[in-house]
């Protein structure tokens, strides 16, 4: 080992050894949380330590090359302060309901609000340690059961803090709830976790918008792991909106379990970060359940962004429609991986996906992919990818009729992204993403959108 | 000297690789309307498409001046934002932007050029109303996204619709009269000849005499080839009709 050179040095604690040391160096900040807590931690890091990082050979990880994620001694992201304005300076629609912040990580109760609504649970994993912590206990030790990869296992072990909604039975929550997790670069590259647990009790309805964003420029990696479930009958619509920074790396594992008749529709929005991948996984787990995934990934020059879903239908009457739709400019490139699973006896599932790929340059690249395993007999299930250009006879009948070079290509691209961003129930929420994800592709001018 | 609308001069022009128009010479004064009529592949859509600035549309020899300036030197939208206007024979079928949103876009983007305050929605729509009496369209046809799903009619009308909402100096309508019925041709031609004025001229791109005689050009210009080989008043319409274009072709080999 050559110590003599700090760029060696960096690629020395690559991997896994600088995760298992940095977790033996924090044991200290975690002296004060439970025994379960602490046990799932340990399992997870060892777990971890066992298994490894993924590489290039994995086939899961084929188009997205985990190495420069996994080189990289990413410090514990510092205590951070995020002020109003600063978050006020998205314009996002945080106000319209319960809202609860998180930066770098830690909860911060200055940023975050409640409506007073008793049916509807909004709080930090801290704050119920320091209550009733059954529930998350009971939560969390089954969401640790599922089988993961590296970085959820990463998360579960270092996440801080997390956020927990609950909605109670039989309630209709009015107002939709934001988990926001802000990331605040540091000086050397740091990591934070967030975390968050949603549970839409039997007969319940609730919408949650999680966003996302970056405060500041910097190396940051955003390594987030969520759940969200559908009790019996119950309706959730799920929003993810990623606005992340030019070096922030955003990687997600998201899952999604929709109980006996219920729905959960889930909007993705990834308009920035360095390296996005999302990893989606929907779990169908009782007849007559039902699941929407739309998704809308925008790459930018010099991004990479990896959307994953997998659907696995384990019961009969299941539905699930699926409609992801990306938008690559400059140097750029994007994949879709789509996974559609019907086991044995999840008769009359109906199962279909669609993927569809603007490039609005030369240089942008895409990878898509779909994957039917289908072990049921009586079963409906369609897929289907494009990769198009944006029409230039549209483009030219726009600008003959005065309307600008740019305007017309962000009047097409909006077009095309339209279809998916419509599945936003919140009109505040919709309105803003429109405009967040136009300013991703157009004002940066690195675009370089094809004339 | 009133400076002509459009003074086209020695023009030849390449669609793609091939060489098109080879030597067109026209000049159209404030406040005319001249038809052109020729054959099919004559190379009408091709001069349309050359004024408009259409890409992969190139002069490569001759001038082509709008109100006195070089109208090849300008971008599309700024010739659209200076008064030209183009109705498509073909108009394109865009999914997603509702022809709402498009016409408001349009007219906005006009008026600015123009110094003018944007219309809000409300004010758009007033507008917008008032104009579409004049081609007699229908509202819903604005929530629609553009020309998708229009009938060829629809479409038709939606150009000149488009015609009115930006008030150009110059309009070249290419074969805005094909695949219309009678009654459909009248309401079209009754619009445009509610737009006829002294600032406004006309190129009226047509196979077909019967919309000469609903819109009267001052001028008939035949096409053939890439070239005009006639000239003349309106009876040359007539006379087209009564005889074909192959009583052209002998002329101009003739001539
Ligand atoms: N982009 C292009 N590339 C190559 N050739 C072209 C292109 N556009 C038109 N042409 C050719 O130019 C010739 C003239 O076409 P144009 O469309 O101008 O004819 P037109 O008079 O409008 O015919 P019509 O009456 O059928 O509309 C045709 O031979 C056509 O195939
Ligand atoms: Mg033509």
């Amino acid at each position: 080992m050559d110590r003599g050179d700090g760029r060696e040095r960096m690629s020395d604690v690559t991997s896994e050894r600088h995760w298992t040391e940095l977790f033996a160096a924090t044991e200290a900040d975690r002296a004060g949380e439970p025994g379960w807590l602490g046990s799932l931690r340990k399992t997870a890091i060892a777990r971890f330590a066992e298994q490894g990082f993924p590489t290039r050979r994995d086939e899961d990880w084929r188009y997205t090359n985990p190495a420069p994620i996994a080189k990289v001694a990413w410090r514990p992201a510092p205590e951070a302060e995020v002020s109003h304005e600063a978050l006020g300076a998205f314009a996002l629609p945080l106000a319209d309901g319960p809202c609860i912040v998180f930066v770098n990580g830690r909860h911060a109760p200055a940023l975050s609000a409640a409506d007073g609504d008793p049916q509807v649970v909004v709080a930090s994993f801290g704050a119920l340690l320091r209550g009733d912590a059954a529930p998350l206990e009971r939560a969390l030790a089954a969401e640790a059961a599922g089988a993961d990869g590296a970085f959820p296992l990463l998360a579960r072990a270092f996440a801080r803090d997390g956020a927990w909604v609950h909605v109670g039975r039989d309630h209709a929550a009015d107002r939709p709830i934001s988990l926001v997790f802000v990331s605040v670069p540091g000086a050397a590259p740091s990591a934070a976790h967030p975390r968050f647990v949603v549970t839409a009790a039997p007969g319940s309805r609730a919408a949650v918008h999680e966003i996302h964003l970056t405060v500041g420029a910097g190396a940051q990696l955003s390594n987030a792991l969520g759940e969200l479930i559908a009790g019996d009958n119950a309706q959730l619509s799920h929003v993810k909106l990623v606005h992340a920074g030019a070096e922030a790396v955003h990687l997600a594992k998201t899952r999604l379990r929709v109980l006996r008749d219920a729905r959960i529709a889930s909007t993705l929005i990834s308009l920035g970060a360095r390296i996005a991948r999302h990893d989606v996984e929907a779990v169908l787990e009782a007849e007559g359940a039902e699941c929407a995934l739309d998704g809308l990934y925008v790459a930018t020059d010099g991004s990479h962004v990896d959307v994953r879903t997998l659907v696995d239908h384990r019961r009969p009457h299941g539905t699930s429609r699926e409609l992801v739709k990306g938008v690559l400019a400059g140097k750029s490139r994007g994949i879709f991986n789509g996974k559609i699973v019907v086991r044995e006896g999840a008769q009359k599932t109906n199962a279909q996906q669609k993927n569809e790929n603007l490039l609005l340059t030369r240089d942008a690249e895409v990878n898509s992919k779909p994957q039917l395993e289908i072990e049921a007999d009586d079963v409906k299930c369609s897929h289907g990818s494009t990769i198009g250009q944006l029409d230039a006879d549209a483009i030219f009948y726009l600008r003959s009729r005065g309307i600008g070079e740019r305007e017309a290509a962000a009047l097409l691209t909006q077009a095309f992204a339209a279809q998916v961003v419509e599945t936003i129930e919140s009109e505040a929420l919709r309105e803003r993403v429109l405009a967040l994800a136009q300013d991703r592709i157009f004002a940066s001018g690195a675009g370089g959108v094809r004339s | 000297m009133t400076t002509p609308m459009l003074e086209i001069r020695g023009l030849h022009a390449t669609a793609g690789e091939t060489l098109i128009l080879k030597g067109i010479d026209l000049v159209l004064m404030p406040g005319e309307v001249h038809a052109v009529m020729g054959p099919n592949g004559s190379g009408k859509s091709t001069l349309a498409n050359v004024l408009a600035g259409k890409p992969g549309y190139a002069v490569v020899q001759g001038q082509v001046l709008y109100e006195g300036r070089d109208l090849t030197a300008m971008a599309p939208e700024e010739r659209a934002r200076a008064g030209v206007f183009l109705a498509f024979q073909y108009p394109v079928e865009i999914p997603g932007v509702s022809n709402f949103y498009f016409l408001k876009q349009a007219v906005n983007a006009v008026r600015a050029h123009r110094g003018l305050e944007e219309l809000d929605a409300m004010e758009f729509l007033t507008l917008a109303r008032e104009k579409m009496k004049l081609v007699e369209m229908s509202d819903k046809l604005m929530q629609r996204s553009l020309n998708e799903g229009f009938s060829g009619g629809e479409k038709k009308r939606n150009e000149v619709l488009q015609m009115a909402l930006l008030d150009p100096k110059l309009a070249v309508l290419d074969e805005t009269d094909s695949g219309l019925d009678i009654d459909a041709l009248r309401v079209l031609a009754d619009g445009v000849n509610a737009l006829r004025g002294p600032e406004r001229s006309m190129l009226v791109i047509t196979h077909y005499q019967r919309l000469l005689e609903h819109i009267v050009p001052d001028r008939v210009h035949v096409l053939s080839g890439g070239r005009i080989v006639k000239s003349g008043g309106k009876e040359l319409a007539h006379e087209l009709e009564e005889k074909g274009y192959g009583w052209i072709a002998e002329t101009a080999a003739s001539a």
